[in-house]
C-alpha cells in the first residue's frame, strides 16, 4: 500500500524543521518547501507524487519517471539538465526553482530511510505523518487546505 | 553480477547541546565520519527535532572549524600558547578572564578554580542574552516540566517559544486542544506563530514587556501612564492576574530574545513576582545556560576604560567576534578567546563543541550529562585540555549563584525614558531556522505603511544605520510587526553589532536601538 506526507494543518507551528531536516540530509538542496499566507497559514508543500504528474510529463529528457511498484514519481539525477521545466510545471510549487546542483530538487520520500521521511521524523509538533492512502480517507487530514485561526481550525 | 553493499553505518546516541530542551538525537557515521543525523523514535522526544538540532551536523563539519591556535591570522603551535599564558599570568591584576557560552557546568568549576590559583580577581560572564539570567528559574529539586503543561488550565507565555523552542510546540497545541477551558495567553511585541495559537494575545507596545510582566505580578505602577507606554489596558491584565492565580493548575513559559526588551531583567522580576504569590512554576526557555552566575561585565569595561586590564582570555565561543560595537572598548586589549570557528583577529584557540565533549550541561527541566560519545574535532580541545597546559589542577571548585539586586523603581523610569522617544526603532527577534543561517539569512521585517511612507518593497535590500554600526539587509513587509518597529534575527556579528549597550553594576543589556533607514537610488 503507498504511503504518503499529510500535514494537518491543526497542528503546524511554522518552525520549518522539516526544512531543516532536508535540507541537512540532501546537500543543502531542500525538497519540501514551504508557502506563507500571513495571518492565515503557514504550509510546508511536500511533493504528493501525483497520479497525473505535470513535472514527469513535461521533462523533456524522460529523468523523471514512475516507479511502477511503489508509485513514487522519481527523478534520475544522471538524466536530468537542470531544465528546470518540472519546476515551472508543478502545480504546487513543490519543485524549488534555483537549482543547487544544477539538477532538479525531487522528493522521494527519504527512499534510502527505512523508517520513512526525515522531514516526518523530525517534525516537533506532529503536524507531519506518513499515512497509507487508506488512512489518510479516514482521517479526513488534507480535506482543510487553509485555516485561518487555532478556534477555527479546531475540528 | 556483482552487488555493492553501503558501507556500514554507526549511530551514536547523543543529547542535543543546542538548546536548554534536553532532547536525544543520533549521529549517523560511516568509514569516512560523520554522515548525518537520525532521529530515534525511543528518545523522549520521539524522534522529533528543531532545526537547530537537525543542522548540529554542520556545525560539526562546519569548513571554518578551527584546527590550530591562530595569532593575528598565523598559525601557531599549543607551545607557543603555553608561553604566552605564561607571560600573561606574571601579572594577574591585570588580566580578565569572562565565559560565555557553550560550557558544560564542570568546565565553569575548572575556570572558576583556575581563576583562584592564578589570583585572577576579575572573572566576568560575556553572555549577553538575556536568557543566561534564566538559571535563577531552574528549581534543582523540582524543575518544571512537560508534564507541568498537561495538568495547567491557564498557561501564560512570554515570547514566541513556537520559534525559539519548537519542541514545545507538541505539547503545547495538544494540551490546548484537549479542553475549551484551556486558556494560552501570550504576552509579545509581534504576532508570532505562537501568538496564532492564544486563546489570549496580548500585543505590548515593543520593548515594553516588563511593565506587563510586573504588572501581572501585582506591582503599584499608577506613577506612569501604564496603558498609553504598554497599548494594553490595565483591566485586562488584572483579569488575567486573577484567573492565573485562582487557577488550580498553571505555569509560566518565558523566553527572552537579545535587545528584544528594556530591561529584560525586570521582565523576570516580575514573572518571579506572580510566580511566588501564585505559587505556580516556571518553565524557562534558553538555548545556553551558565550553571556559575558570574558578576556582570560591565564591571570589567569600566577597569578596561580606565586602562587597569591588559590582557583578556575568553572562554566559550561567541565573545568578541559577535559584539562589533564592543571593539572600541577592547581596542587596546590582548585578546586570547576560544573559539570552535575561525574568525578574523585576535588570538584564537580552538575550541570543541558541548557536543563533542563529556559532563553536565543545564536545561530547563534540570541537569543532564553529555556522554562524549563524538570525538572532538582534529585539533579542538576543552577548558581542562586548555589550562592543564600550564599544569593546574581543574577539579574542586564550585559556584555560587549570585543574587541579583535589581531596582525596579529605577527600571521603570528607564523604561518611560525609552518609549518617549517615538523614533523608529530597531528590536532583536529569535526563530530557530536563521541559526547558522541555515534555512534564511536574517531579513529585516517591517510594517507596510512604514514601508509605504519610505518608498521601500519587500525584497528590497536597505541600509540600517544606528549609533553602533551600518549594515545591508533584505526587507520583509508583514503585517505581524508593529508600526514605529522593525525587527531583525541578530544571528550575524553585523547585525548583532547594530544593537546599542547599557551598563549599570549589576547589568551589560543589549537594548532596542534607534535606526536610520534607506534605500540607495
Amino acid at each position: 500500500m503507498a504511503r504518503r506526507i499529510v500535514l494537518d494543518l491543526d497542528l503546524c507551528c511554522g518552525c520549518r524543521s522539516c526544512e531543516a531536516a532536508c535540507k541537512v540530509a540532501f546537500k543543502g538542496e531542500s525538497r519540501i518547501r514551504h508557502g506563507d499566507i500571513e495571518s492565515v497559514a503557514y504550509l510546508p508543500l511536500a511533493c504528493k507524487h501525483c497520479k497525473e504528474a505535470l513535472c514527469l510529463v513535461s521533462c523533456p529528457v524522460e529523468a523523471i519517471t514512475r516507479d511502477e511498484k511503489t508509485g513514487l514519481v522519481v527523478r534520475s539525477s544522471f538524466k536530468c539538465i537542470g531544465c528546470k521545466s518540472c519546476a515551472f510545471a508543478c502545480p504546487f510549487g513543490v519543485i524549488d526553482a534555483p537549482l543547487v546542483r544544477h539538477i532538479s530538487q525531487k522528493c522521494n520520500l527519504c527512499k534510502d530511510r527505512e523508517q520513512g521521511p526525515r522531514c516526518v521524523a523530525a517534525c516537533s509538533s506532529g503536524a507531519l505523518q506518513f499515512l497509507e492512502e487508506e488512512e489518510i480517507k479516514k482521517l479526513e487530514i488534507g480535506v482543510r487546505m487553509v485555516s485561518r485561526d487555532a478556534f477555527v481550525r479546531r475540528k | 553480477m556483482k552487488s555493492v553493499n553501503h558501507l556500514p553505518l554507526t549511530v551514536k546516541r547523543i543529547l542535543c547541546p543546542f538548546c536548554g530542551f534536553g532532547c536525544e538525537l543520533g549521529i549517523v557515521f560511516d568509514d569516512f565520519g560523520i554522515k548525518g543525523v537520525e532521529y530515534l523514535k525511543d528518545t523522549p522526544n520521539q524522534g522529533r527535532l528543531c532545526p537547530r538540532g537537525s543542522a548540529s551536523v554542520l556545525y560539526l563539519n562546519h569548513p571554518k572549524r578551527l584546527c590550530v591556535p591562530v595569532i593575528d591570522g598565523k598559525y601557531k603551535d599549543w607551545e607557543f600558547i603555553s608561553q604566552e599564558f605564561k607571560n600573561i599570568l606574571q601579572e594577574p591584576d591585570t588580566v580578565a578572564v569572562t565565559v560565555d557560552r557553550n560550557l558544560t557546568i564542570e568546565e565553569e568549576s575548572a575556570i572558576l578554580d583556575f581563576c583562584e590559583k592564578s589570583k585572577i580577581k576579575n572573572i566576568a560572564s560575556t553572555y549577553f542574552e538575556p536568557e543566561a539570567l534564566l538559571n535563577r528559574f531552574i528549581d534543582e529539586k523540582a524543575p518544571a516540566g512537560l508534564e507541568d503543561i498537561e495538568k495547567s488550565e491557564i498557561i501564560i507565555v512570554f515570547g514566541d517559544v513556537f520559534n525559539y523552542a519548537p519542541m514545545i510546540s507538541k505539547n503545547l497545541i495538544n494540551w490546548k486542544f484537549t479542553d475549551r477551558k484551556h486558556r494560552l495567553v501570550v504576552i509579545d511585541s509581534l504576532k508570532t506563530h505562537t501568538s496564532y495559537f492564544a486563546t489570549d494575545f496580548i500585543m505590548v507596545r515593543p520593548g515594553t514587556e516588563a511593565l506587563v510582566s510586573l504588572k501581572l505580578g501585582g506591582e503599584d505602577l499608577s506613577n506612569i501612564k501604564f496603558s498609553d507606554i504598554t497599548g494594553v489596558s490595565e483591566e485586562t491584565l488584572d483579569n488575567i492576574g486573577k484567573a492565573f492565580s485562582s487557577s488550580q493548575d498553571g505555569l509560566i513559559i518565558v523566553s527572552m530574545p537579545f535587545a528584544h526588551s528594556y530591561e529584560p531583567q525586570l521582565v523576570f522580576e516580575g514573572i518571579r513576582i506572580l510566580s511566588d504569590k501564585s505559587k505556580k512554576k516556571i518553565l524557562p526557555i534558553f538555548e545556553f545556560v551558565h550553571n556559575n552566575n558570574f558578576q556582570s561585565f560591565s564591571k570589567i569595561l569600566t577597569l578596561i576604560k580606565e586602562n587597569k586590564i591588559k590582557y583578556l582570555i575568553n572562554f566559550g565561543n561567541q565573545f568578541p567576534f559577535y559584539y562589533p560595537q564592543l571593539s572600541k572598548a577592547l581596542s587596546g586589549l590582548k585578546i586570547v578567546a576560544t573559539s570552535p570557528l575561525r574568525f578574523k583577529d585576535y588570538v584564537q584557540l580552538p575550541f570543541a563543541l558541548n557536543i563533542e565533549k563529556s559532563g553536565t550541561i543545564l536545561t530547563s527541566t534540570g541537569k543532564k550529562p553529555l556522554n562524549g560519545e563524538i570525538p572532538p574535532a582534529s585539533g579542538a580541545k576543552n577548558v581542562f585540555e586548555v589550562l592543564n597546559i600550564q599544569g593546574l589542577k581543574t577539579d574542586g571548585a564550585k559556584g555560587v549563584i549570585r543574587d541579583l539586586k535589581i531596582d525596579i523603581k529605577e527600571g521603570i523610569k528607564q523604561i518611560d525614558k525609552h518609549t518617549r522617544d517615538r523614533g523608529l526603532k530597531l528590536f532583536g527577534e529569535k526563530i530557530s531556522f536563521y541559526y547558522l543561517g541555515l534555512l534564511e539569512k536574517p531579513v529585516l521585517k517591517m510594517n507596510p505603511i512604514d514601508a509605504s511612507e519610505m518608498g521601500i518593497k519587500s525584497g528590497d535590500l536597505v541600509n540600517i544605520e544606528t549609533k553602533m554600526g551600518r549594515t545591508k539587509l533584505p526587507v520583509k513587509i508583514t503585517n505581524e510587526v508593529p508600526q514605529g518597529a522593525v525587527f531583525t534575527q541578530p544571528e550575524t556579528p553585523e547585525v548583532r553589532g547594530l544593537f546599542e549597550y547599557e551598563m549599570s553594576s549589576e547589568f551589560l543589556n543589549f537594548i532596542p536601538t534607534e535606526v536610520r533607514i534607506w534605500q540607495e537610488e
